[in-house]
Protein backbone atom coordinates (compact mmCIF):
# COMPACT_ATOMS: atom_id res chain seq x y z
CA UNK A 1 0.00 0.00 0.00
CA UNK A 2 2.84 2.51 -0.52
CA UNK A 3 4.18 2.20 2.98
CA UNK A 4 5.99 5.14 4.12
CA UNK A 5 8.90 3.04 5.75
CA UNK A 6 8.76 4.39 9.13
CA UNK A 7 13.18 3.98 9.73
CA UNK A 8 13.30 6.15 6.52
CA UNK A 9 11.71 9.08 8.24
CA UNK A 10 13.50 11.87 9.37
CA UNK A 11 14.11 11.48 13.27
CA UNK A 12 12.01 15.14 13.31
CA UNK A 13 9.28 13.57 11.05
CA UNK A 14 9.03 10.80 13.05
CA UNK A 15 8.24 12.83 16.09
CA UNK A 16 5.80 15.12 14.35
CA UNK A 17 4.12 12.09 13.30
CA UNK A 18 4.15 10.15 16.89
CA UNK A 19 3.03 13.51 18.27
CA UNK A 20 0.12 13.50 15.77
CA UNK A 21 -1.28 10.32 16.72
CA UNK A 22 -0.72 11.25 20.39
CA UNK A 23 -3.17 13.83 19.87
CA UNK A 24 -5.30 12.39 17.89
CA UNK A 25 -5.14 8.84 20.35
CA UNK A 26 -6.03 11.62 23.25
CA UNK A 27 -8.83 12.85 21.59
CA UNK A 28 -10.33 9.38 21.34
CA UNK A 29 -12.61 9.54 23.80
CA UNK A 30 -14.67 12.59 21.97
CA UNK A 31 -16.52 10.11 19.95
CA UNK A 32 -19.95 11.50 20.54
CA UNK A 33 -18.77 14.99 21.86
CA UNK A 34 -20.51 18.02 20.99
CA UNK A 35 -19.50 18.74 17.07
CA UNK A 36 -18.60 22.22 17.95
CA UNK A 37 -16.43 21.60 20.76
CA UNK A 38 -14.19 19.56 19.06
CA UNK A 39 -13.12 16.95 16.38
CA UNK A 40 -14.22 13.28 17.13
CA UNK A 41 -11.87 10.89 16.82
CA UNK A 42 -12.50 6.88 16.03
CA UNK A 43 -10.51 3.95 15.91
CA UNK A 44 -9.61 0.52 15.70
CA UNK A 45 -6.45 -1.57 17.65
CA UNK A 46 -5.80 -5.52 17.34
CA UNK A 47 -3.42 -7.81 17.78
CA UNK A 48 -3.01 -11.62 17.21
CA UNK A 49 -1.30 -14.57 17.08
CA UNK A 50 -1.03 -16.85 13.89
CA UNK A 51 0.21 -20.18 13.17
CA UNK A 52 0.73 -22.08 10.03
CA UNK A 53 2.55 -25.54 9.24
CA UNK A 54 3.27 -23.38 5.27
CA UNK A 55 6.98 -24.73 4.56
CA UNK A 56 9.39 -21.47 4.97
CA UNK A 57 5.93 -19.36 6.07
CA UNK A 58 6.75 -17.26 3.26
CA UNK A 59 3.85 -14.84 4.61
CA UNK A 60 5.56 -14.94 7.82
CA UNK A 61 2.59 -16.04 9.55
CA UNK A 62 3.53 -17.66 12.57
CA UNK A 63 4.00 -15.95 16.09
CA UNK A 64 2.87 -12.78 17.91
CA UNK A 65 1.94 -10.24 15.26
CA UNK A 66 0.98 -6.52 15.77
CA UNK A 67 -2.19 -5.94 13.70
CA UNK A 68 -2.74 -2.21 12.94
CA UNK A 69 -4.29 0.80 15.20
CA UNK A 70 -6.38 2.64 13.02
CA UNK A 71 -7.25 6.12 13.49
CA UNK A 72 -9.86 8.20 11.60
CA UNK A 73 -11.59 11.30 11.66
CA UNK A 74 -14.82 12.89 9.79
CA UNK A 75 -14.60 16.95 9.93
CA UNK A 76 -17.84 18.50 8.70
CA UNK A 77 -16.54 21.42 6.81
CA UNK A 78 -20.03 23.06 5.65
CA UNK A 79 -23.02 21.52 5.92
CA UNK A 80 -22.57 20.15 2.65
CA UNK A 81 -18.65 19.50 2.80
CA UNK A 82 -17.25 16.76 4.61
CA UNK A 83 -13.92 15.03 4.47
CA UNK A 84 -13.01 11.70 5.94
CA UNK A 85 -9.12 11.32 6.95
CA UNK A 86 -7.87 7.70 8.16
CA UNK A 87 -3.95 6.56 9.27
CA UNK A 88 -2.89 3.08 10.49
CA UNK A 89 0.09 2.52 12.04
CA UNK A 90 1.03 -1.31 11.10
CA UNK A 91 4.13 -3.69 10.46
CA UNK A 92 5.51 -5.06 6.84
CA UNK A 93 4.83 -8.10 8.31
CA UNK A 94 3.89 -9.68 4.85
CA UNK A 95 6.86 -10.02 2.60
CA UNK A 96 8.22 -7.57 4.52
CA UNK A 97 10.83 -6.27 7.13
CA UNK A 98 8.75 -6.12 10.07
CA UNK A 99 9.32 -2.44 10.44
CA UNK A 100 6.56 -0.37 11.56
CA UNK A 101 4.69 2.18 8.77
CA UNK A 102 2.54 4.92 8.79
CA UNK A 103 -0.29 4.37 5.81
CA UNK A 104 -2.62 7.16 4.84
CA UNK A 105 -5.36 5.23 4.23
CA UNK A 106 -8.18 7.34 3.15
CA UNK A 107 -7.85 11.14 2.55
CA UNK A 108 -11.33 11.94 1.18
CA UNK A 109 -13.46 15.07 0.59
CA UNK A 110 -16.93 14.98 -0.12
CA UNK A 111 -19.63 16.88 -1.37
CA UNK A 112 -23.71 15.75 -0.29
CA UNK A 113 -25.56 17.17 -3.33
CA UNK A 114 -28.67 15.13 -1.86
CA UNK A 115 -29.52 12.67 0.88
CA UNK A 116 -28.67 10.18 -2.11
CA UNK A 117 -25.72 11.39 -3.75
CA UNK A 118 -22.25 12.38 -2.51
CA UNK A 119 -19.26 13.02 -4.65
CA UNK A 120 -15.97 12.27 -3.29
CA UNK A 121 -12.71 13.42 -4.29
CA UNK A 122 -9.14 11.96 -3.22
CA UNK A 123 -8.25 8.10 -2.04
CA UNK A 124 -11.00 5.73 -0.73
CA UNK A 125 -11.79 2.30 -0.36
CA UNK A 126 -12.56 1.11 -3.65
CA UNK A 127 -16.38 0.44 -3.28
CA UNK A 128 -16.64 -3.87 -4.90
CA UNK A 129 -18.21 -5.98 -3.22
CA UNK A 130 -19.17 -6.15 0.73
CA UNK A 131 -15.84 -6.37 2.31
CA UNK A 132 -13.99 -4.18 1.59
CA UNK A 133 -16.04 -0.74 2.51
CA UNK A 134 -17.97 -2.51 5.54
CA UNK A 135 -14.86 -3.42 7.13
CA UNK A 136 -11.17 -2.86 5.63
CA UNK A 137 -9.13 -2.25 8.73
CA UNK A 138 -11.85 -2.08 10.74
CA UNK A 139 -11.03 -5.49 12.76
CA UNK A 140 -13.29 -5.39 15.71
CA UNK A 141 -16.14 -4.95 13.31
CA UNK A 142 -14.63 -7.45 10.90
CA UNK A 143 -16.65 -11.03 11.79
CA UNK A 144 -13.22 -13.04 11.03
CA UNK A 145 -9.50 -12.94 11.88
CA UNK A 146 -8.73 -12.17 8.21
CA UNK A 147 -10.02 -10.90 5.02
CA UNK A 148 -10.59 -13.21 2.12
CA UNK A 149 -7.08 -13.54 0.84
CA UNK A 150 -7.61 -12.90 -2.91
CA UNK A 151 -9.61 -9.38 -1.44
CA UNK A 152 -6.85 -8.91 0.93
CA UNK A 153 -4.74 -5.36 0.97
CA UNK A 154 -2.43 -4.68 -2.19
CA UNK A 155 0.52 -5.91 -0.21
CA UNK A 156 -0.77 -8.66 1.65
CA UNK A 157 -1.38 -10.49 -1.76
CA UNK A 158 -4.65 -8.75 -2.98
CA UNK A 159 -5.59 -8.98 -6.44
CA UNK A 160 -7.67 -6.01 -6.77
CA UNK A 161 -6.73 -2.55 -5.66
CA UNK A 162 -8.40 -1.90 -2.20
CA UNK A 163 -8.05 1.61 -2.48
CA UNK A 164 -8.40 4.14 -5.55
CA UNK A 165 -7.56 7.38 -5.72
CA UNK A 166 -9.54 9.93 -8.12
CA UNK A 167 -13.14 10.25 -7.96
CA UNK A 168 -16.22 8.82 -6.35
CA UNK A 169 -20.01 9.08 -6.57
CA UNK A 170 -21.94 7.26 -4.24
CA UNK A 171 -25.62 7.21 -2.75
CA UNK A 172 -28.89 5.89 -3.00
CA UNK A 173 -32.29 6.40 -4.08
CA UNK A 174 -35.30 5.23 -1.57
CA UNK A 175 -38.00 2.82 -3.30
CA UNK A 176 -40.93 3.47 -0.45
CA UNK A 177 -41.48 1.23 1.98
CA UNK A 178 -39.94 -1.69 0.49
CA UNK A 179 -36.18 -0.67 -0.23
CA UNK A 180 -33.57 1.46 -2.04
CA UNK A 181 -31.18 1.18 -4.83
CA UNK A 182 -27.49 1.70 -3.98
CA UNK A 183 -24.93 3.03 -6.29
CA UNK A 184 -21.41 3.43 -6.41
CA UNK A 185 -19.83 5.02 -9.68
CA UNK A 186 -15.87 5.41 -9.38
CA UNK A 187 -12.99 6.34 -11.42
CA UNK A 188 -9.33 6.82 -10.48
CA UNK A 189 -5.56 5.82 -11.52
CA UNK A 190 -5.27 2.88 -12.65
CA UNK A 191 -2.94 0.31 -11.10
CA UNK A 192 0.50 -0.76 -11.63
CA UNK A 193 2.82 -3.79 -10.84
CA UNK A 194 6.52 -4.71 -10.09
CA UNK A 195 7.85 -7.73 -10.65
CA UNK A 196 11.47 -8.10 -8.09
CA UNK A 197 14.42 -7.76 -9.42
CA UNK A 198 16.17 -7.58 -6.36
CA UNK A 199 17.75 -4.78 -6.63
CA UNK A 200 15.06 -1.64 -7.46
CA UNK A 201 11.96 -2.22 -6.15
CA UNK A 202 13.23 -5.10 -3.53
CA UNK A 203 11.24 -8.10 -2.06
CA UNK A 204 8.71 -6.68 -0.04
CA UNK A 205 7.51 -5.14 -3.59
CA UNK A 206 7.57 -7.89 -5.86
CA UNK A 207 4.15 -8.63 -7.85
CA UNK A 208 2.73 -6.26 -5.66
CA UNK A 209 -0.49 -4.23 -7.17
CA UNK A 210 0.33 -0.62 -6.73
CA UNK A 211 -2.97 1.47 -7.00
CA UNK A 212 -0.44 4.77 -8.00
CA UNK A 213 -1.62 7.20 -5.45
CA UNK A 214 1.30 9.64 -6.77
CA UNK A 215 -0.12 9.85 -10.78
CA UNK A 216 -1.20 7.48 -13.07
CA UNK A 217 1.74 5.90 -14.73
CA UNK A 218 0.38 5.16 -18.48
CA UNK A 219 -2.54 7.37 -17.97
CA UNK A 220 -5.32 4.85 -18.43
CA UNK A 221 -8.00 5.81 -15.99
CA UNK A 222 -9.47 2.88 -14.09
CA UNK A 223 -13.84 3.06 -13.95
CA UNK A 224 -15.60 0.73 -11.63
CA UNK A 225 -19.13 0.53 -10.76
CA UNK A 226 -21.33 -1.33 -7.78
CA UNK A 227 -24.99 -1.39 -7.99
CA UNK A 228 -27.69 -3.02 -5.52
CA UNK A 229 -30.60 -3.27 -3.93
CA UNK A 230 -30.89 -3.16 -0.42
CA UNK A 231 -34.44 -4.80 0.83
CA UNK A 232 -36.28 -2.97 3.84
CA UNK A 233 -39.18 -4.74 5.63
CA UNK A 234 -40.57 -8.31 4.64
CA UNK A 235 -38.93 -11.27 4.79
CA UNK A 236 -36.21 -10.01 2.53
CA UNK A 237 -35.27 -7.44 5.10
CA UNK A 238 -31.58 -6.56 5.50
CA UNK A 239 -30.92 -8.21 2.15
CA UNK A 240 -28.48 -6.32 0.29
CA UNK A 241 -27.65 -7.45 -3.54
CA UNK A 242 -25.73 -6.49 -6.71
CA UNK A 243 -23.44 -6.07 -8.90
CA UNK A 244 -19.71 -4.69 -9.27
CA UNK A 245 -17.23 -4.32 -12.31
CA UNK A 246 -13.74 -2.99 -12.83
CA UNK A 247 -11.91 -1.95 -15.68
CA UNK A 248 -8.12 -0.75 -16.10
CA UNK A 249 -5.17 -1.50 -17.76
CA UNK A 250 -2.42 -2.62 -15.37
CA UNK A 251 1.75 -2.48 -16.76
CA UNK A 252 4.21 -4.29 -14.62
CA UNK A 253 7.27 -2.96 -14.52
CA UNK A 254 10.66 -4.74 -14.38
CA UNK A 255 13.62 -2.22 -13.45
CA UNK A 256 16.00 -4.82 -14.16
CA UNK A 257 15.26 -4.92 -18.01
CA UNK A 258 16.71 -2.22 -20.24
CA UNK A 259 14.17 -3.42 -23.20
CA UNK A 260 11.32 -4.47 -23.94
CA UNK A 261 8.73 -4.85 -26.83
CA UNK A 262 6.30 -2.84 -25.52
CA UNK A 263 8.79 -0.05 -23.72
CA UNK A 264 7.61 3.10 -25.80
CA UNK A 265 4.24 3.22 -25.20
CA UNK A 266 4.16 1.75 -21.58
CA UNK A 267 7.03 3.39 -19.78
CA UNK A 268 9.66 0.64 -19.21
CA UNK A 269 6.97 -2.03 -18.91
CA UNK A 270 7.09 -5.77 -19.90
CA UNK A 271 3.56 -6.32 -19.50
CA UNK A 272 0.34 -4.82 -20.12
CA UNK A 273 -3.23 -6.12 -19.49
CA UNK A 274 -6.73 -4.73 -19.94
CA UNK A 275 -8.52 -5.77 -16.47
CA UNK A 276 -12.04 -6.80 -16.84
CA UNK A 277 -14.23 -7.15 -13.86
CA UNK A 278 -17.48 -8.24 -13.77
CA UNK A 279 -19.06 -9.90 -10.47
CA UNK A 280 -21.76 -9.88 -7.89
CA UNK A 281 -22.36 -10.17 -3.95
CA UNK A 282 -24.88 -10.05 -1.74
CA UNK A 283 -25.35 -9.96 2.33
CA UNK A 284 -28.14 -10.85 4.64
CA UNK A 285 -29.03 -10.32 8.24
CA UNK A 286 -32.04 -11.82 9.24
CA UNK A 287 -32.52 -12.52 13.07
CA UNK A 288 -29.37 -13.94 14.22
CA UNK A 289 -27.55 -14.77 11.60
CA UNK A 290 -25.10 -12.97 9.11
CA UNK A 291 -24.37 -13.90 5.47
CA UNK A 292 -22.47 -12.74 2.64
CA UNK A 293 -20.56 -13.72 -0.69
CA UNK A 294 -18.76 -12.11 -3.12
CA UNK A 295 -18.00 -13.28 -6.44
CA UNK A 296 -15.43 -11.86 -9.24
CA UNK A 297 -15.14 -13.01 -12.75
CA UNK A 298 -12.45 -12.00 -15.26
CA UNK A 299 -12.07 -11.72 -18.71
CA UNK A 300 -8.67 -9.96 -18.96
CA UNK A 301 -6.49 -9.37 -22.51
CA UNK A 302 -2.98 -8.39 -22.96
CA UNK A 303 -1.89 -5.69 -25.51
CA UNK A 304 0.31 -7.41 -27.93
CA UNK A 305 1.72 -4.04 -29.20
CA UNK A 306 1.26 -0.19 -27.73
CA UNK A 307 -2.50 0.16 -27.71
CA UNK A 308 -3.43 -2.99 -29.48
CA UNK A 309 -5.53 -6.04 -27.41
CA UNK A 310 -4.92 -9.20 -27.88
CA UNK A 311 -8.40 -10.96 -29.44
CA UNK A 312 -7.77 -13.67 -26.99
CA UNK A 313 -9.48 -13.18 -23.27
CA UNK A 314 -7.86 -14.80 -20.45
CA UNK A 315 -10.84 -15.89 -17.92
CA UNK A 316 -10.51 -16.23 -14.30
CA UNK A 317 -13.15 -16.37 -11.11
CA UNK A 318 -12.65 -16.01 -7.59
CA UNK A 319 -15.12 -16.00 -4.37
CA UNK A 320 -16.30 -16.82 -1.40
CA UNK A 321 -19.15 -17.41 0.68
CA UNK A 322 -19.22 -16.36 4.72
CA UNK A 323 -21.80 -17.24 7.52
CA UNK A 324 -22.67 -17.06 11.24
CA UNK A 325 -24.39 -17.47 13.64
CA UNK A 326 -24.59 -15.34 17.00
CA UNK A 327 -26.02 -16.89 20.13
CA UNK A 328 -26.66 -14.89 23.41
CA UNK A 329 -25.90 -12.02 21.67
CA UNK A 330 -21.94 -12.51 22.03
CA UNK A 331 -20.86 -15.82 20.44
CA UNK A 332 -20.49 -16.28 17.01
CA UNK A 333 -19.46 -19.22 15.48
CA UNK A 334 -18.43 -18.75 11.29
CA UNK A 335 -17.23 -20.75 8.40
CA UNK A 336 -15.68 -19.69 5.18
CA UNK A 337 -14.84 -21.11 1.69
CA UNK A 338 -12.77 -19.28 -0.72
CA UNK A 339 -11.92 -20.54 -4.39
CA UNK A 340 -10.09 -18.65 -7.08
CA UNK A 341 -9.21 -19.47 -10.35
CA UNK A 342 -6.70 -17.55 -11.68
CA UNK A 343 -5.21 -18.41 -15.18
CA UNK A 344 -1.35 -18.30 -15.52
CA UNK A 345 -1.29 -17.49 -18.86
CA UNK A 346 -3.13 -13.96 -17.89
CA UNK A 347 -0.31 -11.92 -17.43
CA UNK A 348 -1.87 -9.70 -14.77
CA UNK A 349 -2.32 -12.84 -12.64
CA UNK A 350 1.30 -14.42 -13.14
CA UNK A 351 3.28 -11.68 -12.20
CA UNK A 352 0.77 -10.72 -9.50
CA UNK A 353 1.93 -12.22 -5.55
CA UNK A 354 -1.31 -13.29 -4.91
CA UNK A 355 -1.90 -14.43 -8.62
CA UNK A 356 -1.78 -18.19 -7.96
CA UNK A 357 -5.35 -19.86 -7.50
CA UNK A 358 -6.35 -21.89 -3.95
CA UNK A 359 -8.80 -22.98 -2.22
CA UNK A 360 -9.31 -22.50 1.90
CA UNK A 361 -12.11 -23.72 3.77
CA UNK A 362 -12.15 -21.75 7.58
CA UNK A 363 -13.89 -22.09 10.78
CA UNK A 364 -13.99 -19.67 13.54
CA UNK A 365 -15.41 -18.41 16.84
CA UNK A 366 -16.11 -14.69 17.63
CA UNK A 367 -16.68 -14.12 21.33
CA UNK A 368 -17.78 -10.45 22.26
CA UNK A 369 -16.65 -9.12 25.54
CA UNK A 370 -18.51 -6.40 25.44
CA UNK A 371 -19.57 -3.85 22.47
CA UNK A 372 -15.95 -2.60 21.89
CA UNK A 373 -13.74 -5.71 22.52
CA UNK A 374 -14.35 -9.08 20.29
CA UNK A 375 -11.95 -12.76 20.86
CA UNK A 376 -11.59 -14.24 17.40
CA UNK A 377 -10.13 -17.95 16.61
CA UNK A 378 -10.19 -19.76 13.83
CA UNK A 379 -8.15 -22.14 11.87
CA UNK A 380 -8.72 -23.52 8.33
CA UNK A 381 -6.82 -25.27 5.39
CA UNK A 382 -5.31 -24.07 1.97
CA UNK A 383 -4.97 -25.82 -0.80
CA UNK A 384 -2.77 -23.83 -3.37
CA UNK A 385 -0.88 -27.19 -5.34
CA UNK A 386 -2.76 -25.96 -8.75
CA UNK A 387 0.41 -24.06 -9.79
CA UNK A 388 3.10 -25.81 -8.01
CA UNK A 389 1.57 -24.33 -4.19
CA UNK A 390 1.26 -26.03 -1.28
CA UNK A 391 -1.29 -26.95 1.07
CA UNK A 392 -1.32 -25.86 4.65
CA UNK A 393 -3.13 -25.68 7.69
CA UNK A 394 -3.02 -22.13 9.55
CA UNK A 395 -5.04 -21.20 12.64
CA UNK A 396 -5.22 -17.17 14.47
CA UNK A 397 -6.14 -15.92 17.65
CA UNK A 398 -7.37 -12.02 17.69
CA UNK A 399 -7.91 -9.58 19.91
CA UNK A 400 -9.51 -6.49 18.47
CA UNK A 401 -10.87 -3.52 19.84
CA UNK A 402 -12.80 -0.20 18.87
CA UNK A 403 -12.98 3.13 20.42
CA UNK B 1 -54.03 -7.92 69.36
CA UNK B 2 -50.27 -8.12 68.91
CA UNK B 3 -48.65 -9.03 65.62
CA UNK B 4 -45.69 -11.35 65.41
CA UNK B 5 -42.72 -10.68 62.77
CA UNK B 6 -42.37 -13.76 60.62
CA UNK B 7 -39.68 -13.56 58.16
CA UNK B 8 -41.34 -15.57 55.65
CA UNK B 9 -44.61 -13.81 55.48
CA UNK B 10 -42.37 -10.54 55.12
CA UNK B 11 -40.10 -11.43 52.21
CA UNK B 12 -43.33 -13.40 50.52
CA UNK B 13 -45.17 -9.46 51.05
CA UNK B 14 -42.18 -8.01 49.60
CA UNK B 15 -41.94 -10.32 46.80
CA UNK B 16 -45.42 -9.91 45.70
CA UNK B 17 -44.80 -6.42 46.25
CA UNK B 18 -42.34 -5.72 43.76
CA UNK B 19 -43.85 -8.04 41.35
CA UNK B 20 -47.52 -6.34 41.29
CA UNK B 21 -44.81 -2.94 41.02
CA UNK B 22 -43.16 -3.85 38.09
CA UNK B 23 -45.73 -3.20 35.25
CA UNK B 24 -46.28 0.13 36.95
CA UNK B 25 -43.02 0.69 36.00
CA UNK B 26 -43.31 2.30 32.50
CA UNK B 27 -41.16 3.97 30.42
CA UNK B 28 -42.00 7.97 30.07
CA UNK B 29 -43.22 9.71 27.42
CA UNK B 30 -41.10 10.68 24.59
CA UNK B 31 -41.21 13.82 22.42
CA UNK B 32 -39.39 14.05 19.24
CA UNK B 33 -38.40 17.63 18.43
CA UNK B 34 -37.48 19.99 16.00
CA UNK B 35 -36.33 23.48 15.09
CA UNK B 36 -39.49 25.40 13.97
CA UNK B 37 -37.98 25.61 10.49
CA UNK B 38 -37.06 22.28 9.71
CA UNK B 39 -39.55 20.12 7.62
CA UNK B 40 -39.41 16.64 9.85
CA UNK B 41 -42.05 14.26 9.76
CA UNK B 42 -42.39 10.95 11.84
CA UNK B 43 -40.81 8.88 9.08
CA UNK B 44 -37.88 10.36 9.13
CA UNK B 45 -37.10 10.18 12.87
CA UNK B 46 -35.29 6.55 12.36
CA UNK B 47 -33.32 7.44 9.21
CA UNK B 48 -32.06 10.97 11.38
CA UNK B 49 -30.88 9.81 14.24
CA UNK B 50 -28.99 6.64 12.33
CA UNK B 51 -27.76 9.00 9.83
CA UNK B 52 -29.41 7.94 6.63
CA UNK B 53 -31.20 11.15 6.12
CA UNK B 54 -29.15 14.48 6.60
CA UNK B 55 -30.82 17.31 4.53
CA UNK B 56 -34.43 18.48 5.25
CA UNK B 57 -34.66 20.47 1.55
CA UNK B 58 -31.40 22.56 1.46
CA UNK B 59 -31.12 22.51 5.77
CA UNK B 60 -28.82 20.33 6.87
CA UNK B 61 -30.30 18.21 9.61
CA UNK B 62 -28.60 17.69 13.49
CA UNK B 63 -29.73 15.78 15.53
CA UNK B 64 -28.77 15.61 19.37
CA UNK B 65 -29.21 12.59 21.65
CA UNK B 66 -30.21 13.41 24.86
CA UNK B 67 -28.14 11.06 27.39
CA UNK B 68 -31.05 11.36 29.82
CA UNK B 69 -33.59 10.11 27.85
CA UNK B 70 -31.72 8.14 25.29
CA UNK B 71 -32.99 4.50 27.46
CA UNK B 72 -36.48 5.37 26.81
CA UNK B 73 -35.88 6.48 23.18
CA UNK B 74 -33.86 3.66 22.21
CA UNK B 75 -36.68 1.63 23.16
CA UNK B 76 -39.41 3.14 22.21
CA UNK B 77 -38.64 4.65 18.68
CA UNK B 78 -35.88 3.13 17.62
CA UNK B 79 -36.19 -0.27 19.01
CA UNK B 80 -32.73 -0.83 19.93
CA UNK B 81 -30.23 -1.29 22.69
CA UNK B 82 -27.63 1.26 23.41
CA UNK B 83 -25.20 -1.06 22.34
CA UNK B 84 -26.10 -1.88 18.92
CA UNK B 85 -27.23 1.63 18.45
CA UNK B 86 -23.68 2.46 19.47
CA UNK B 87 -22.52 -0.19 17.11
CA UNK B 88 -24.70 0.92 14.16
CA UNK B 89 -23.17 4.16 14.37
CA UNK B 90 -19.26 3.16 14.57
CA UNK B 91 -20.04 1.15 10.95
CA UNK B 92 -21.91 4.19 9.38
CA UNK B 93 -18.92 6.76 10.83
CA UNK B 94 -16.02 4.36 9.31
CA UNK B 95 -17.88 3.72 6.08
CA UNK B 96 -19.18 6.61 5.20
CA UNK B 97 -17.67 9.51 7.01
CA UNK B 98 -20.62 10.90 9.01
CA UNK B 99 -19.92 11.88 12.64
CA UNK B 100 -22.62 10.53 14.99
CA UNK B 101 -25.16 12.71 16.92
CA UNK B 102 -23.38 15.13 19.78
CA UNK B 103 -24.68 13.71 23.47
CA UNK B 104 -26.70 16.42 25.50
CA UNK B 105 -27.17 15.97 29.29
CA UNK B 106 -30.45 16.76 29.87
CA UNK B 107 -33.79 18.29 28.35
CA UNK B 108 -33.00 21.62 28.78
CA UNK B 109 -29.68 21.30 26.66
CA UNK B 110 -31.65 19.38 24.25
CA UNK B 111 -34.23 21.79 23.81
CA UNK B 112 -31.57 24.68 23.63
CA UNK B 113 -29.60 22.61 20.47
CA UNK B 114 -32.52 22.10 18.93
CA UNK B 115 -33.66 25.85 18.69
CA UNK B 116 -30.08 26.88 18.08
CA UNK B 117 -30.10 25.58 14.94
CA UNK B 118 -32.31 25.24 12.30
CA UNK B 119 -31.88 21.79 11.48
CA UNK B 120 -32.31 20.55 14.73
CA UNK B 121 -33.67 17.59 15.92
CA UNK B 122 -33.51 15.85 19.56
CA UNK B 123 -36.09 13.98 22.10
CA UNK B 124 -37.38 14.88 25.16
CA UNK B 125 -39.23 13.56 28.03
CA UNK B 126 -40.67 16.71 29.56
CA UNK B 127 -43.49 18.71 27.81
CA UNK B 128 -42.29 20.19 25.17
CA UNK B 129 -41.83 23.88 25.12
CA UNK B 130 -43.07 26.98 23.21
CA UNK B 131 -40.26 27.56 19.84
CA UNK B 132 -40.06 24.20 18.75
CA UNK B 133 -42.44 21.74 16.48
CA UNK B 134 -43.46 18.51 18.25
CA UNK B 135 -42.44 16.02 15.30
CA UNK B 136 -44.60 13.42 17.26
CA UNK B 137 -44.83 11.99 20.98
CA UNK B 138 -44.05 8.04 21.75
Amino acid sequence: MNCLNWTQWPRHGRSAALATLLALGLSAGAAHADITSGLPIHGFLDTYYGYTNEVNDPRGDSGFHLGTLDLYLNPQITDRVRSLAEFVVEFDDWYGNGQSAVDVERLQIGYQLTDGLTIWMGRFHTPYGWWNTAYHHGAEIQPSVLRPQFIAFEDHGGILPAHTDGLWASGHQDMGSLGRVTYDLYMGNGSRTLVDDGISSGPKYAGQLDMNNGGDDNWQTAVGFRAGYEFRGGPLDSLWVGLHGLREEVVTYDPALASNPISDSYNGGIAASLVQMLGGFAHWTPGNWEWMGEYYGFNNHAYVHPGVESPVGHTSSAWYAQGSYTFRGQYSPYARYEKTSFSQQDDYFYYMQGGQSYSRSLIGLRYDINPQTAVKIDGGHTNATTNGGQSYNEAHFQLAVRF
Amino acid sequence: MTIKFQPLLAVSLLCAGLATAVPAISLADVYVIANSSATVSAGDIKDIFLGEKQLSGSTKLVPVDNSAAQAEFLTKVLQLDSAKYDSLWTKKSFRDGVNPPAVKASDADVINAVKASPGGVGYITSAPPAGVTVVKKF
